[in-house]
């Protein structure tokens, strides 16, 4: 979604608003909380490469601890780098200890070396291949396609960019880790790298830069 | 990206457009016509966030890979494993959950340190369970439905008291 909503309210400040009014004893609001922003926790999480069962747990247990730690978060305003932030950091956790534990079962029993490069987090992962994916037009194939050729941190950001408002892109990307200036209120080098590849396919009916 | 490509860098300093925000409606389509947000994930969110209890820590859960325990015994048929553990500052659990020939679920769990601790079993659509880890941190639901529980630790109380104080939560998961 570009731009504000037609309530002129992006994402995140409504977000800050249905925080705010939990806060304030309004417990149905955190039920709307997490209706806004779930698309995005999901987004976030499946980008760090957890198969989709681990990603449920990891968005869920998030949820769990704002409920639980909500009161040290100082500004509302806040609650959405917040809640990226942790689901980042536990999705990491949940990544690196399936790979750990994948490592010590694999030299208890004596696998063979190659099997040990086997990442449990990424065994899931969407199809690298664009004619494996499921599209209905030849433009999302094609528009597949460019997104993986992009660095993975740009793969991410336009991931989770994507479900949120503009004005909320700067927000969103410092608090997914990129360095100022990622994206918002210029392109940034990102989407201007997607937007140049799209501009040099022939068979992209998107216009050009 | 670590080319010096000028052009690239030019479009990267300008101000974001309609051409951009139309590309960006179709990055969005795209993954959620190829990786949709689970359409009851919501709702299990809620349902695990009702919960009517004061709690002191939410744990870490990790699913143990089960291409990790494949080679240590392949389940026969019709049934299932899965090792779960979870992990809080206060204590650690391992959980494992069967698949029984006669229908129904059973869960093994073992938690560390061993103390008298209440275990509770919430299940959506149904009544709690309760079971009292023994004295080697060993508890046991039987008979359970397939579906989703949650689980919640209470060190320091058994059946008729309850400290609020240090009591560990988990998410939501997959039985």
């Amino acid at each position: 979604m570009i731009g504000t909503r037609p309530g002129g309210e992006t994402l995140c400040a409504r977000a800050s608003t249905a925080f705010s009014a939990y806060r304030d004893g309004d417990r149905a609001a955190f039920d709307e909380l997490v209706g806004l922003v779930t698309p995005l926790l999901w987004h976030t999480v499946r980008a760090q490469g957890l198969d989709p069962v681990a990603a449920e747990d990891v968005v869920q247990t998030v949820w769990m601890r704002l409920l639980h730690s909500g009161e040290t978060i100082r500004d509302p305003r806040t609650v959405v780098a917040w809640l990226l932030t942790a689901s980042r950091r536990e999705a990491w956790r949940v990544a690196k200890r399936a790979r750990d534990d994948l490592m010590r079962t694999a030299s208890l029993f004596g696998e063979e070396g190659q099997e040990l490069t086997l990442d449990p987090g990424r065994r899931d992962r969407l199809p690298d291949r664009p004619e494996d994916v499921v599209c209905r037009e030849e433009g999302q194939r094609r528009l597949w396609q460019h997104v993986q050729e992009l660095p993975e941190r740009c793969r991410e950001l336009m991931r989770v960019i994507a479900f949120a408002d503009r004005p909320d892109y700067a927000l969103i990307a410092e608090a997914l880790g990129m360095p100022v200036g990622s994206i918002g209120p210029t392109r940034g080098r990102c989407l201007a790298k997607l937007r140049q590849e799209l501009a040099r396919d022939p068979h992209w009916e998107g216009g050009g830069p | 990206m670590t080319d010096d490509d000028p052009t690239l860098a030019g479009l990267a300093d300008q101000p974001l457009d309609d051409l951009d925000a139309g590309t960006l409606d179709l990055v969005r389509s795209l993954y959620d016509a190829l990786d949709p947000v689970p359409p009851d994930l919501v709702s299990r969110i809620g349902f695990s966030l009702a919960l009517d209890e004061v709690f002191d820590e939410v744990a870490g859960m990790t699913r143990v890979p089960p291409d990790a325990l494949a080679t240590r015994s392949e389940p026969a048929a019709g049934t299932r494993t899965e090792t779960l553990t979870f992990s809080a500052d206060r204590l650690t659990a391992m959980v494992t959950v069967h698949r029984l020939p006669g229908g129904g679920l059973r869960l093994d769990g073992w938690l560390a340190p061993s103390e008298p601790c209440l275990v509770r079993l919430r299940l959506p659509g149904g009544a709690d369970r309760e079971a009292l880890a023994d004295a080697q941190g060993r508890f046991s639901f039987d008979g359970l439905p397939e579906g989703f529980g949650q689980l919640s630790f209470h060190p320091g109380s058994d059946a008729g008291t309850e400290a609020d104080d240090t009591t560990v939560v988990t998410p939501l998961f997959q039985l």
